[in-house]
């Protein structure tokens, strides 16, 4: 990316004000820069622009030629601008030399007024039930340019409601504005051409194809960009209103992508992910995997107190013996009898201490349980594990998984006496029952009840990503920050509070009291990490290391290629 | 290819794959509509199999192809009777009877009409022994005959309800009557009919040229024993013009065009040289050509003539014009309704290729260039030049924005595209054989050369005038060549250049730029009708006689719009419906008293903020009807306006006032009073 100093810049007269911009900055975007916001409707900055809606009409002027063909310049040394008569779009133009903007003139607050009540005559006013409300686009340009009474006494054009588009996402025709965000979003970045517009006029109406449904992985996109309550998640409908969510800034943790989100909440519990923006990873998009994988932190099956196994049955018990039972079980072993099975899924922080808690226990079979699924060119990385590269990066995961063929080796031969397992299911990576019931000890540190639970020892109940802090290093190598959006159920710990107990019970005394301290002992000792701190990887995270694996963020593609072509094509 | 139930015959597919060749390989989309058209013609309609087995074809999703069927209303999802007709209701055909033709339709066929329809086509009704089927269809493109009819590709002229059971009757087909020899196509467009229609042909009416006429484009029209085929157009001196253009520099011809001055006669009167010379010479793109001929402005019905009568003069243009613009594709958009004239101009095409004037290496100059013709379906906004782009790339005719989709620079397929209006394209040939300079000594300065005038509506005459742009007033079209009202009626206003003009009154003084004049005097050029607050459009002059009801005219023009406007961006999908409804609504009785003010401020709010022209067009006559013929629309809108509930507190209120009064309720429901009595 070229330092903006360096780029050419053009100057823009908005509002009176001059201003300069780098060239190829999208007028509404200068506009918003300048701090003269422009409503809109279909313009969104990663899709083509159609300039449909009509909403982000300014007055716009060029430069007045003198004889000479120069700019006239007026009293104040700057160019003098001649005003077209006519309202222009500013989403479909980018900014050029001594362009001249009014974004509200009494004109444009017409047009405004205008368009805004074109959109509301065939609207249904039925705010009060409708999931959009609160972060209504409608709404929100009706308190600006709204009219109060209504001139409109005619009926309105009838649509289809309630109509399933696909497994996840609830169309309304009649709240449908027709501005194209979903169609232009399912061609440009899903790559899955499947809505479109039948009929014609004021009875145009969103649909997909008879027998097609919208079942991408990316659908639920296009109800975060409809500006109005037309497209809907099934997941989250009449749920909860929006204005009760409480949003924590995070990221997803269901592949090394890593995609920036907003995770809504309420009284603890969490009712949505929707995406962040964040150029670097994962443009404004998520996948609906992804998304909606947060059910589990809400399950029944979640642990929720420690667990210890006496007179040959798990007894639920308190943090304190819990603990000292896990020590002393630990205590008849030397590090070549004890494995530990990590995973790709824990905070850097996390992998830390269980590093050191190896080290600690002269542990050397530790390593992560790889995690691989289909990806996509899209977001979705073949690497389902988030954090791979900080496990790599701080030598818990071995390159190539063959310590974890090493332990399974040793639990067979009998050399391996005690298993502890954090955050990973041993019947999942072909450590089976038989392996499991010849171990004298097998504690595990995890979220829900499983098959393998049952088998253990001692059960530390922990959290999971929307519960606590830390950080993660994506598919890319570029470090990211957990934020608690809830507090864990139950007496669930944090993992990393978990993990420094025990390397305290088992006398490796130290003086970690919080979770910052434990970031600055790693990037103390990891050249990578030098001079970070959680609060310094900020919202959008820092790159800290170069790997080109995971997709490219879509977006940028599309319409960057759209819009080059235009200024190629077209100089203005 | 995936498997259908509906058998695909050899025949049909080949039909298709040849149609699929006239686009650029990676540009297959194009060929949706031609294959619509195909599947249509073959099994009477479209169905879910339909546009599965074209989207395979062309390599899309169904939503692709189901979009463009919804879209264009030629095309049906269920089947039409046997015998289809489409009775046109747009103005002129409106005012000369449409509505009880279709009455007596409806009544003959016994076909209870759906009137409302389920909202945006004129519904197709079908009787119920599936003989027949009917449609109102907008503009026809013989508002000069009207009002007219089409029975299946045929069209019937100058109907009258009392004899709608004629159109009923069975007639041979079409291909036996080209078995009898008879290879011309009936429709009015050709001189020759070889079948009784039921009220003759129109054009016998103007047998020969108006005196006050200047032909040069319609030399040919209407011309006794004169045909459409190749022979009898190079014995009347045809393609002489292009032999001589070939041996001129591409430079030379588009100099020789800006000279002419020659303004382009689709409707928005750009110069056409100018146009032309948008085009870089050495441009490294391909360079597209495309005629408009999708003719469908209200009002308007010249390039009709010339495609049916003439198609050899319209390819002379455009191969003189694709040699000037080193284009080697060029197109025709030919409006859905002319079926004969797709035929025809595929002889046409065929015979010239024949003679080496098209193909590879013509009249050895060893230039390549190809004419296809490529059909539209029934929407009006395919006349916008990018609507028509679109369309031709096989997507809804969605008007594109400029900047940055200006067709001289990224037009069809993103490359530079020329789009002239047919009778533009024939005015090129007349320039080459006169000179640029010559031709503009016709006409005044600015308005230079010869255009055709439609005159439809109430007059006694109505038909096609070609005039020296400037030398005539309106008057003299109207009254002399038109030969004026009918009996006992006085002219009332008049639509000068199409319905999206802006209407003028009978009576009104205009201001011209160095006098002010009267309706009559008005001179028939640009600038003139410009001048006048109208627009000289495409020429369609309709007029209206003092029995016209001007919300009646209105509304009717209005139901043309919102049912034509594409529906791709706000004022105008929202405003061109709702403004009917309330024409509708006045018409009907109820009108409010804002309704005027209602209306002319949506007409506001829509013209000069949309995508395209169509904004203006829409709006221009719902603005100049109110602003002529106030008063007829005050007498309309007498009814007080239903109470809205009063709004409680204005969001200004809420938002700066730091105390509200309360407002007591309308309705005490009794708790104050109560209260104040000590009873609660």
């Amino acid at each position: 990316m070229p330092n903006e100093s360096q780029q050419h810049m053009v100057n823009v007269q908005i509002n009176g004000v001059w201003r300069q911009f780098p060239k190829g900055t999208r007028l509404i975007e200068a506009c918003e820069q300048a701090g003269s916001y422009v409503p809109r409707y279909c313009y969104h900055k990663k899709l083509s622009s159609p300039g449909n809606c009509r909403m982000c009409l300014i007055e716009m002027g060029m430069p007045k030629m003198g004889p000479d063909r120069k700019p006239s310049l007026g009293p104040d040394g700057k160019p003098e601008i001649n005003w077209m008569p006519r309202p222009q779009i500013s989403c479909a133009t980018d900014v050029s030399e001594g362009l001249g903007v009014r974004t509200h003139s009494p004109m444009v607050e017409e047009c405004r007024r205008g368009v805004m009540e074109f959109l509301l005559i065939n609207h249904p006013l039925d705010c009060p039930i409708c999931d959009q409300a609160g972060e209504c686009r409608l709404q929100e340009f009706s308190v600006e340019y709204g009219r109060q009474d209504s001139r409109f006494f005619e009926n309105k054009v009838k649509k289809p409601k309630n109509v399933e588009l696909g497994p996840r996402v609830t169309l309304d025709d009649e709240r449908c504005i027709l501005c194209s965000r979903c169609i232009r979003f399912s061609k440009e970045i899903a790559k899955d051409d499947v809505l479109g517009f039948i009929d014609r006029g004021s009875f145009t109406t969103l649909t997909a194809h008879p027998g097609k449904r919208l079942e991408n992985n990316y659908s639920l996109n296009t109800v975060d960009i409809c500006p109005v309550g037309a497209l809907t998640s099934s997941d989250f409908r009449f749920k909860m209103r929006v204005w009760f969510l409480k949003e924590t800034k995070s990221f997803c943790t269901s592949c090394a992508t890593g995609c920036n989100t907003l995770i809504g909440t309420r009284e603890d519990v969490i009712y949505r992910q929707t995406p962040r923006e964040n150029d670097a990873v994962n443009s404004c998009w998520m996948c609906d995997y992804g998304r909606l994988n947060f059910d589990y932190l809400q399950s029944e099956r979640r642990l929720l107190e420690p667990l210890v196994r006496e007179d040959g049955g798990l007894r639920p018990t308190d943090w304190t013996h819990a603990l000292q039972s896990v020590v002393s079980l630990l205590r008849p072993f030397v590090g070549w009898q004890i494995a530990i099975l990590a995973s790709g899924r824990m905070t850097n922080e996390e992998l830390w201490l269980a590093a050191r808690l190896a080290q600690s226990l002269g542990v050397t079979l530790i390593d992560i349980v790889p995690r691989t699924g289909p990806g996509d060119d899209i977001l979705l990385s073949p690497d389902r594990n988030p954090n791979t590269s900080g496990a790599r990066l701080l030598h818990v995961a071995s390159e190539s998984g063959d310590i974890l063929q090493q332990i399974k080796h040793a639990i067979w031969s009998g050399q391996v006496q005690a298993l502890i397992s954090l955050g990973e299911n041993p019947l999942h990576c072909g450590i089976g029952p038989e392996l499991l019931t010849r171990l004298p000890v097998y504690i595990t540190m995890d979220l829900l009840e499983n098959e393998a639970t049952s088998y253990a020892s001692a059960v530390l109940p922990s959290l999971g990503f929307a519960e606590k802090r830390g950080s993660i290093i994506n598919g890319k190598g570029r470090l990211q920050r957990l934020n608690r959006a809830v507090r864990g159920p139950g007496q669930a710990r944090d993992d990393w509070e978990i993990m420094r107990d025990l390397m305290q019970s088992l006398g490796g005394g130290n003086g970690v009291y919080t979770i910052e301290d434990v970031f600055r002992e790693m990037s103390a000792a990891v050249p990578e990490l030098s001079g970070l701190t959680l609060s310094r990887i900020g919202d959008l995270g820092v790159q800290v290391m170069n790997i080109d694996k995971s997709p490219d963020a879509p977006g940028e593609p599309a319409a960057e290629k759209v819009r080059a072509r235009e200024r190629q094509e077209h100089p203005q | 290819m995936e498997t259908t139930l509906t058998h695909v015959p050899a025949e049909l597919e080949r039909i298709m794959d040849d149609a699929i060749g006239h686009y650029p390989a990676e540009q297959k989309r194009s060929a949706s509509l031609p294959l619509l058209h195909l599947w249509q013609e073959h099994f009477g309609y479209i169905n879910e199999e339909g546009v599965s087995w074209i989207a395979a074809k062309l390599g899309l999703e169904p939503i692709n192809i189901l979009e463009l069927v919804t879209f264009y209303p030629m095309f049906r999802q269920a089947p039409a009777g046997r015998k289809h007709l489409r009775v046109c209701r747009t103005l002129s055909c409106a005012m000369a009877g449409a509505y009880p033709l279709m009455e007596k339709l409806a009544g003959l066929t016994n076909i209870d009409r759906d009137h409302q329809g389920t909202g945006l086509h004129n519904p197709v009704s079908v009787s119920a022994d599936g003989k027949y089927s009917i449609e109102f269809v907008e503009c026809l493109a013989s508002c000069g005959t009207a009002p007219v009819c089409m029975v299946d590709d045929e069209l019937y002229e100058n109907l009258e309800a009392k004899n709608a059971h004629t159109l009923l009757q069975p007639r041979p087909s079409l291909s036996s009557r080209a078995q009898r020899g008879t290879p011309q196509a009936t429709q009015s467009g050709t001189r020759q009919t070889a079948l009784p229609t039921p009220n003759g042909n129109a054009l016998l009416s103007h047998p020969a040229p108006h005196p006050l006429e200047r032909r040069l484009i319609f030399q040919n029209i209407g011309r006794e024993n004169y045909t459409i085929d190749l022979d009898c157009y190079v014995r009347n001196g045809g393609y002489a013009q292009l032999r001589k253009a070939i041996t001129m520099s591409r430079a030379d011809i588009v100099n020789e065009v800006k000279t002419s001055g020659l303004r382009g006669r689709g409707g928005a009167g750009f110069p056409c040289g100018v146009k032309w010379s948008f085009i870089k010479p050495n441009e490294p793109k391909p360079v597209y050509l495309i005629c408009n001929a999708d003719e469908s402005e209200p009002g308007t019905f010249k390039d009709r003539y010339i495609i049916h009568q003439d198609p050899h003069q319209l390819l002379e243009g455009m191969l003189i014009s694709c040699w000037a613009l080193n284009v080697h594709t060029a197109y025709i958009y030919l409006r859905g309704e002319f079926p004969e004239g797709a035929k025809i101009l595929q002889r046409a095409i065929e015979e010239a290729r024949a003679h080496n004037l098209l193909g590879k290496n013509i009249l050895g100059t060893g230039f390549d260039v190809e004419i296809y013709i490529h059909r539209g379906a029934g929407a009006y906004i395919c006349g916008e030049e990018t609507g028509l782009i679109e369309s031709l790339e096989g997507k809804r005719a969605y008007p594109r924005i400029k900047p940055p989709y200006f067709p001289a620079v990224l037009g069809l397929y993103m490359c530079p595209t020329i789009v002239n209006n047919v009778e533009t394209l024939c005015h090129v040939k007349h320039i080459i054989a006169m000179g640029g300079a010559e031709y503009a000594k016709i006409g005044r300065p600015n308005n230079t050369g010869t255009r055709i005038v439609c005159v439809s509506g109430d007059v006694v005459r109505p038909g096609y005038f070609e005039i020296e742009v400037g030398a005539l007033t309106m008057g003299q079209v109207i009254n002399e060549m038109a030969g004026g009202p009918k009996p006992g009626r006085k002219i009332k206003a008049v639509i000068p250049g199409g319905s999206s003009a802006k209407v003028l009154r009978s009576g009104e003084r205009f201001k011209l730029k160095d006098r002010e004049v009267s309706l009559e005097e008005i001179p028939m050029d640009f600038d003139s009708l410009a001048a006048a607050g109208s627009m000289a459009g495409s020429g369609g002059i309709i007029v209206m006689d003092d029995s016209r009801d001007m919300l009646w005219a209105l509304n009717n023009i209005n139901e043309f719009y919102a049912h034509e406007s594409c529906g791709q961006c706000t004022p105008c999908r929202e405003g061109s419906l709702w403004m009917k409804k309330i024409t509708q609504r006045m018409l009907d009785g109820g009108g409010v008293t804002q309704d005027p003010a209602t209306l002319k401020n949506v007409a506001d709010n829509i013209a000069g903020k949309t995508i395209c022209a169509f904004g203006e067009a829409c709006a221009w006559p719902t603005q100049s009807f109110l602003e002529k013929f106030p008063n007829e629309f005050a007498t309309r809108a007498k009814k007080p306006v239903p109470p809205p509930l009063p709004p409680e507190y204005t969001p200004n209120e809420l938002i700066t006032e730091e105390t509200i009064p309360t407002v007591p309720l309308a309705h005490d429901p009794g708790w104050e009073k109560a209260g104040a009595a000590g009873m609660i």
